[in-house]
């Protein structure tokens, strides 16, 4: 009964954080969607102009993880900004749920502005990459989600220690490279010459997604029992990132 | 009546070396309006963010509503609402946004935050606005859309920290009026201010705090009978201002010297003005006079 309450609470309260910083923020400037879009674009635009076929579905569903970090770790600066600028946090931390549905509520209000990115990405991988079964779309959506999460936290997490959000400004930018261009998100991980490196792209919390997803849609071959830790390692990602932002937001100062 | 904050022996440092507040005890009484008053870094807003159980006490204990901050937080979080020191809200959403999701993520029912939100965007002259971007929106409208956030709440104990910086003349007196109102729904309002007429105006009890610590606590009249003189004297046109100090502390207030002095000072001293020609204006002294004689020692850590 308590805990029905309680979630009912987190649910409403999440609901309300979204309102206020993701969706009639949004509405102001839509054309926010459009930037994080570019990079994968291109990308696309060059292997489509030299015929490239085979990888475009590399790049399809690279495009959508770049979407998906870019807009998580703004996560950074709008958490900075909400508590050094508009010290709006304050506010929020004196409510039932205190920080958490705060945090999810700007995290999913970030994930508005990737909507239309992944909406072209995945229209793009339906058609032209012919991903169309059912399971293969599930795969993408838990390992988005997942994406979604964690790089929201390490977001967060990192905004916690910034005392001007002039700190931050140059993290987002090179957060979205390291989590979307190095690790083999737009490549296979086989093409990675040395097996070290293979390990040690499993530091980045992209490269199980962006392997799942590869798998999902058929263009490497993994066993279950590969698929089995690849989400295992997402959970422990997960986890460690939540707890070292708990551990953070639980102080007061 | 209960103690709404109570603090005892409350020390605070942020950086392990420089106390920003060093002793400071002092009782808010549950339904009052309290006023804490101090200079610039004299360790108001401190005090405040570790009332609101948004900053650890270095040593000594705060209670608010009777339960510690720090054993007790998530309860009174509850129960407590805060207007930030210089906040804004987000240029990009409105003002009734702002108070009613805040009201929601708060746990009041949609209805009842539709009510409460329409009620103080009212009351803080917001209405109009409410649907215009908080960017489109001038300094002073942005201030009050954040005292209608706090206020909106179901809190008990409101922390304002510097509610009406910024407001028009007018805006302020209906920002006092509604933190009056509050005071007669039985709720406690901690403010910080500047200004010494709405300490007067609006405050049951002040507390001045002066580099860490409670130099007075009590009413207006108690505060201003810590000090010795009853009336101020400023005076305009001597050749020689030395000879004021005879009368009591002499500040310099642009071309006019400021006396504080007794009622004999002061009568006295009106006597001598007019003989000699200077400019002269009696008058009892203010809540001001008191605290910049109570304040004004040195801030020793101010500025670092
Ligand atoms: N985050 C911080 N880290 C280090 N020192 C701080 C921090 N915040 C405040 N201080 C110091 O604590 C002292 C008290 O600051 P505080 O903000 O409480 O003053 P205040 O009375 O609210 O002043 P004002 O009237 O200017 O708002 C100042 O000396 C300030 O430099
Ligand atoms: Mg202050």
């Amino acid at each position: 009964m308590r805990l029905a309450e309680g979630l009912v609470h987190f649910v409403k309260s999440v609901y309300a954080s979204t309102m206020l910083f993701g969706v009639i923020p949004f509405k102001q400037n839509p054309l926010w969607s459009l930037s994080p879009m570019l990079a994968p674009m291109a990308f696309l635009l060059f292997l489509s102009v030299y015929g490239i076929r085979e990888i475009v579905p590399y790049a399809l569903i690279g495009g959508m993880t770049s979407i998906v970090v870019a807009n998580s770790i703004t996560m950074e600066s709008d958490a900075a900004f909400n508590r050094l600028i508009l010290k709006i946090e304050s506010m929020f931390v004196l409510t039932r749920g205190g920080l958490i549905p705060y945090a999810v509520g700007l995290a999913l209000g970030n994930l508005i502005n990737a909507l239309p990115g992944m909406l072209v990405f995945g229209a793009l991988l339906w058609t032209l990459a012919g991903v169309n079964q059912l399971w293969s779309w599930a795969v993408f959506l838990g390992a988005l989600a997942a994406t979604w999460a964690i790089v929201s936290m390490v977001g967060y997490y990192i905004s916690t220690f910034a005392r001007d959000i002039r700190d931050l400004w140059v993290y987002s930018p090179i957060f979205t490279g390291v989590f979307s261009y190095l690790p083999p998100v737009f490549y296979p991980l086989e093409r990675i010459p040395w097996t070290e490196l293979k390990y040690f792209a499993y530091v980045s919390p992209t490269t199980a997604p962006a392997r799942l997803m590869q798998a999902a849609a058929g263009l490497v071959s993994i066993t279950w029992t590969e698929a089995l830790l690849l989400w295992l390692l997402l959970l422990v990602h997960g986890s460690i990132v939540f707890v070292l932002l708990h551990r953070r937001l639980r102080r007061p100062i | 009546m209960g103690a709404a904050v109570e603090s005892e022996d409350l020390w605070k440092t942020y950086d392990g070396q420089n106390w920003v507040l060093k002793g400071a005890t002092l009782t808010v009484n549950e339904g009052e309006v309290f006023a804490l008053l101090g200079r610039n870094g004299a360790g108001k807003t401190t005090f405040i963010r570790i009332a609101c159980t948004l900053l650890k006490p270095s040593r000594g204990t705060v209670r608010v509503l009777g339960r510690d901050v720090i054993a007790d937080a998530g309860w009174i979080r509850r129960r407590i609402a805060v207007v930030p020191q210089e906040g804004r809200p987000s240029n990009l959403s409105t003002p009734w946004a702002h108070v009613y999701y805040y009201l929601i993520a708060r746990g009041m029912p949609r209805s009842e935050a539709a009510r409460r939100a329409s009620e103080y965007l009212e009351a803080m002259e917001l209405w109009e606005v409410k649907d215009v971007i908080c960017g489109n929106l001038s300094g002073g409208m942005r201030q009050r859309v954040y005292v209608a956030m706090a206020m909106a709440t179901e809190a008990d104990v409101l922390f304002l920290d510097e509610p009406t910086i910024g407001l028009d003349p007018i805006s302020k007196t209906t920002m006092w009026s509604q933190i009056r109102r509050a005071s007669e729904e039985g709720r406690t309002v901690i403010v910080t201010t500047h200004n010494m007429e709405e300490a007067e105006t609006i405050s049951d009890r002040v507390s001045i705090i002066n580099a860490g610590r409670i130099v007075v606590t009590g009413s207006v009249e108690e505060v201003m009978s810590a000090v010795e003189y009853d009336y101020r004297v400023d005076v305009e046109g001597m050749a020689d201002p030395q000879e004021l100090n005879a009368y009591g502390p002499v500040r310099r207030i642009g071309d006019r010297f400021r006396v504080l002095t007794t009622a004999s000072g002061a009568r006295e001293l009106a006597e001598v003005a007019v003989e000699r020609g200077w400019r002269v204006n009696v008058s009892k002294t203010s809540l001001e006079d008191a605290f910049i004689l109570l304040a004004g020692g040195h801030v020793e850590d101010e500025a670092r």
